[in-house]
C-alpha cells in the first residue's frame, strides 16, 4: 500500500493504492478545497463479472448455483434471493420445517461472515494494529474466539449446505437433501459455545474507542411481522417507505459512475440510502432476541443508532441474535417428509430481497414456460451503500483536518470498513487520493 | 502421463464428491469411508508416519486450480505415507486442518514473476518455487489483495502468531499466467502438473525419511 502526501497551507493529498481488510480492489479519492471537501470518489477497480448477462440463456433452476459464485463469503444470500424470486414467479410457497432450515443456513453465514469482519477486519482499526495477524500476536486468546466463532458458522453452513463456500443444497422449492435431527442437534453443544462466544465480542466490542459521528441516514431494510428478517419481509424506512418487495425498481435506480465498475444505487426523489446491520438494527430493534436486546442496551446502544463506527457493535449483536436462532430452530426441528415442494414451470418475472449479512440483496427474474431466464438483475447491498460511503467521507473530513496525515487516511479507510463492503459482489457489471486546494 | 479434462474433472470432483453426495445429488458407497479418512488426517500426519498434503485453490478459476490438480494426481500415487485433502484456501479451514500435524506440505497458484532466495526449484522449469515457511514469513506472492476471504498467507501467520503452526509447513508455488473465471489451465502451468506432483512425492520422502 504506497502513500503520497503532499504538504501545503492549501493542497492536500493523501493516496493509498488500494484499500486493505475489504473484499475487493478499490480506492479512495477525496478533493479539499479551502477546508472543504468538493469532490469524494470510491473506485472500484474490481473487473465487472456479468453475471446478469450469463443468466440469461440458463434454466432459471440454475440461478442459485449459478449466483452463489458472485460472492465466497455470501453465497447463501445470493441463493436465497434466487430461489426466493423464482418462487414467487411460480407461486411457490417454503414453509414449516424447510423454512426454518433456509433461516438456520442463513443464521450460520450471518456468524461466519460478521464473524470475520468483526475480528479479523475491522476490530484492528479500533485496537491501532494494520492487520489481524499483528493484533493476534498481542491479543491471541480473543483472535482464537473469533476463528471458533466463524467455524461455528461455517458448521451450520456446510452441514445445511453441502460445503462452506459455494454451497450445493439449496434449490428451488427447498433443499435436495435435509438433514436429519441428530445431524443438527450434534451442532447444538457448538452453538451454545458460540452463543456465549457472541456475548462476549458484544461486551468486547462495547469497550472500544468510538469516534462521535452521528449522520441523518436514510435507513432501508425488510421488516417482517414477527421475526428479525432474513429471507421475507416488506422494504420498509425510517422516513415512511412501506413497500412490497415487488416495488422495488419503482422506487430504487442504478446509475454507472464513471470513475468506478461498479453501479451506485439511489432511493428517487431521497438520494443516499444506507442498507446492512445498522439499518437492520434501526427497523428491527424490537424483533431481536430478548438477550439480544438486553446485550444491546448494556453495551450503550439505544434503540436508534447512527454512527457507523459502531457498526462494529450492533453486527456483534446480530452475531448473537443468529446464534440464538439458529438454536431455537434446531431445537424445535423435525426432519421434513420431503426435502423440496413440487412445482410447475411457467412462464413468469419473480422477486426477491434477502437479508444478505451486508444488506438488502435484490434480484428480479424474467423466463419463459421452460424456466429459461430470459433477463435477470442483481443488486448488492455494497453497490446499494456506495453513494453513503462517499457521503460519509464528505461529513467526516472537514471536522478532521487537523489529524495527522497518516491518522486521517486512516480514518478515511476505517469510514470505508464500518460498511464491509464486499467490492467483488458490488461489481455487477484502498487507494486513498486526498487533494487539497 | 499429460494431464487431460477428465483428470482436471476427477481432481475437482475428488473434493467436491463428498458433497454431492451428502446433498443426496450422488450415490457413492464409498463416500463415508472417505469422510473417515478425512477426520483421520491430522492424526495419523502427527504420528510422524505421514505427510499432509494440501492442495488449495479455486476450480474455476483458470491456474488457480493447480493446487487442486496436483494433490489430486498426488492421491493417484496412493503412497501409503501421503494423505491429501483439498481446500479452497480459507485461512480457519488450513488452520483447523495441519492443526497438531507433523509435515504439512501446501501447494497452491502464486503470480508470475516470483523472486526470491529460494526461488525456481525446477531448472527444466522456473515458475516452480518452494518456500520453508515453518520458521519465516512466505513472501509477497501469496498476499491476495482481497482479503476478505483470508488465504494462505494469513493462515500462515495466524498460525505462527497463535502457535498453531504444523511442525514442518512447506509450501509449493506453481506460477500462474490466466485466473480469469472459467477458463481451463493454461498450457505451460498444465505441462509442469507432472513435475510438481514428483517434487512434492520426494519432499514428503524427504522430511519423513523414507527412501
Amino acid at each position: 500500500m504506497k502513500t503520497k502526501s503532499t504538504k501545503s497551507t492549501k493542497t492536500r493529498t493523501i493516496r493509498v493504492d488500494y484499500l486493505t481488510r475489504v473484499e475487493g480492489e478499490g480506492g479512495l479519492y477525496v478533493k479539499v478545497k479551502g477546508g472543504t471537501v468538493v469532490d469524494v470518489k470510491l473506485k472500484i477497480f474490481e473487473p465487472p463479472r456479468f453475471f446478469e448477462a450469463f443468466l440469461r440463456g440458463r434454466s432459471c433452476e440454475e440461478a442459485a448455483d449459478i449466483t452463489s459464485r458472485i460472492c465466497g463469503i455470501c453465497p447463501i444470500a445470493y441463493q436465497m434471493s434466487a430461489v426466493h424470486a423464482i418462487e414467487d414467479a411460480l407461486g411457490v410457497k417454503v414453509e414449516g420445517q424447510l423454512r426454518a432450515l433456509r433461516r438456520l443456513v442463513y443464521c450460520g453465514e450471518w456468524i461466519e461472515s460478521h464473524t470475520l469482519h468483526v475480528y479479523m477486519l475491522h476490530a484492528p482499526d479500533f485496537l491501532g494494529y494494520p492487520d489481524a495477524i499483528r493484533m493476534a500476536k498481542d491479543h491471541p486468546d480473543i483472535v482464537q474466539r473469533g476463528l471458533q466463532l466463524k467455524k461455528a458458522g461455517n458448521e451450520i453452513v456446510r452441514l445445511i449446505g453441502g460445503r462452506e463456500i459455494h454451497p450445493i443444497n439449496v434449490r428451488v422449492g427447498g433443499f435436495y437433501k435435509v438433514p436429519a435431527k441428530e445431524s443438527l442437534r450434534a451442532l447444538a453443544e457448538q452453538l451454545k459455545w458460540a452463543r456465549d462466544a457472541a456475548l462476549e465480542t458484544v461486551r468486547w466490542v462495547a469497550t472500544l474507542p468510538f469516534p462521535e459521528f452521528e449522520q441523518d441516514f436514510l435507513f432501508v431494510a425488510l421488516r417482517h411481522e414477527k421475526e428479525y428478517p432474513f429471507n421475507e419481509g416488506r422494504i420498509v424506512s425510517n422516513r415512511g417507505l412501506d413497500i412490497p418487495v415487488h416495488g422495488y425498481d419503482q422506487l430504487f435506480s442504478e446509475e454507472h459512475i464513471a470513475y468506478s465498475s461498479a453501479l451506485h444505487s439511489e432511493m428517487k426523489d431521497q438520494g443516499a440510502y444506507f442498507v446492512g446491520p445498522l439499518a437492520r438494527y434501526n427497523l428491527n430493534f424490537d424483533r431481536l432476541s430478548p438477550l439480544a436486546r438486553e446485550a444491546a442496551i448494556a453495551a450503550g446502544l439505544q434503540p436508534a443508532c447512527r454512527n457507523p463506527f459502531q457498526s462494529i457493535v450492533v453486527r456483534s449483536v446480530e452475531i448473537l441474535h443468529a446464534c440464538e436462532e439458529a438454536l431455537r430452530i434446531i431445537e424445535q426441528y423435525e426432519m421434513p417428509e420431503t426435502p423440496a415442494v413440487k412445482y410447475e414451470m411457467k412462464a413468469g418475472t419473480g422477486y426477491a430481497c434477502t437479508e444478505a449479512p451486508r444488506g438488502i440483496l435484490y434480484h428480479r427474474y424474467r423466463f419463459d414456460a421452460h424456466g429459461t431466464i430470459l433477463d435477470a438483475k442483481i443488486v448488492p447491498p455494497t453497490s446499494q451503500n456506495q453513494k453513503t460511503i462517499e457521503n460519509d467521507l464528505k461529513q467526516f473530513v472537514p471536522a478532521n483536518l487537523s489529524l495527522p496525515e497518516e491518522d486521517l487516511r486512516w480514518r478515511c479507510e476505517q469510514i470505508v470498513r464500518n460498511y464491509d463492503p464486499c467490492i467483488s459482489c458490488s461489481t455487477h457489471f484502498l487507494k486513498l487520493q486526498m487533494e487539497r486546494v | 502421463m499429460p494431464i487431460d479434462a477428465d483428470e482436471r474433472f476427477y481432481v475437482y470432483a475428488d473434493g467436491f464428491y463428498e458433497c454431492l453426495v451428502m446433498s443426496g445429488r450422488a450415490k457413492n458407497k464409498a463416500a463415508p469411508a472417505k469422510r473417515a479418512r478425512t477426520k483421520r488426517i491430522s492424526q495419523i500426519s502427527s504420528a510422524g508416519s505421514s505427510a499432509l498434503v494440501v492442495g488449495l485453490g479455486n476450480p474455476l478459476r483458470g491456474d488457480d486450480a493447480v493446487g487442486r490438480i496436483i494433490a489430486g494426481r498426488v492421491r493417484r500415487r496412493k503412497r501409503p505415507f501421503l494423505n491429501v485433502v483439498e481446500c479452497s484456501g480459507e485461512a480457519a479451514d488450513l488452520m483447523e486442518l495441519w492443526r497438531d500435524a507433523g509435515t504439512v506440505i501446501v501447494v497452491d497458484a502464486v503470480y508470475p514473476g516470483t523472486s526470491g532466495p529460494e526461488a525456481a526449484v525446477s531448472r527444466r522449469s522456473r515458475r516452480i518455487h518452494r518456500f520453508d515457511a515453518t520458521g519465516k514469513a512466505l513472501p509477497a506472492c501469496f498476499h491476495k489483495l482481497s482479503t476478505h476471504a483470508f488465504g494462505l498467507h494469513e493462515a500462515v501467520e495466524l498460525a505462527r502468531a497463535l502457535h498453531q503452526l504444523p511442525q514442518r509447513l512447506i509450501v509449493f508455488g506453481v506460477e500462474g499466467k490466466r485466473f480469469d473465471t472459467g477458463s481451463p489451465l493454461s498450457a505451460g502451468v498444465r505441462k509442469i502438473v507432472p513435475r510438481v506432483a514428483d517434487l512434492v512425492v520426494a519432499e514428503a520422502r524427504r522430511q519423513l525419511k523414507i527412501r
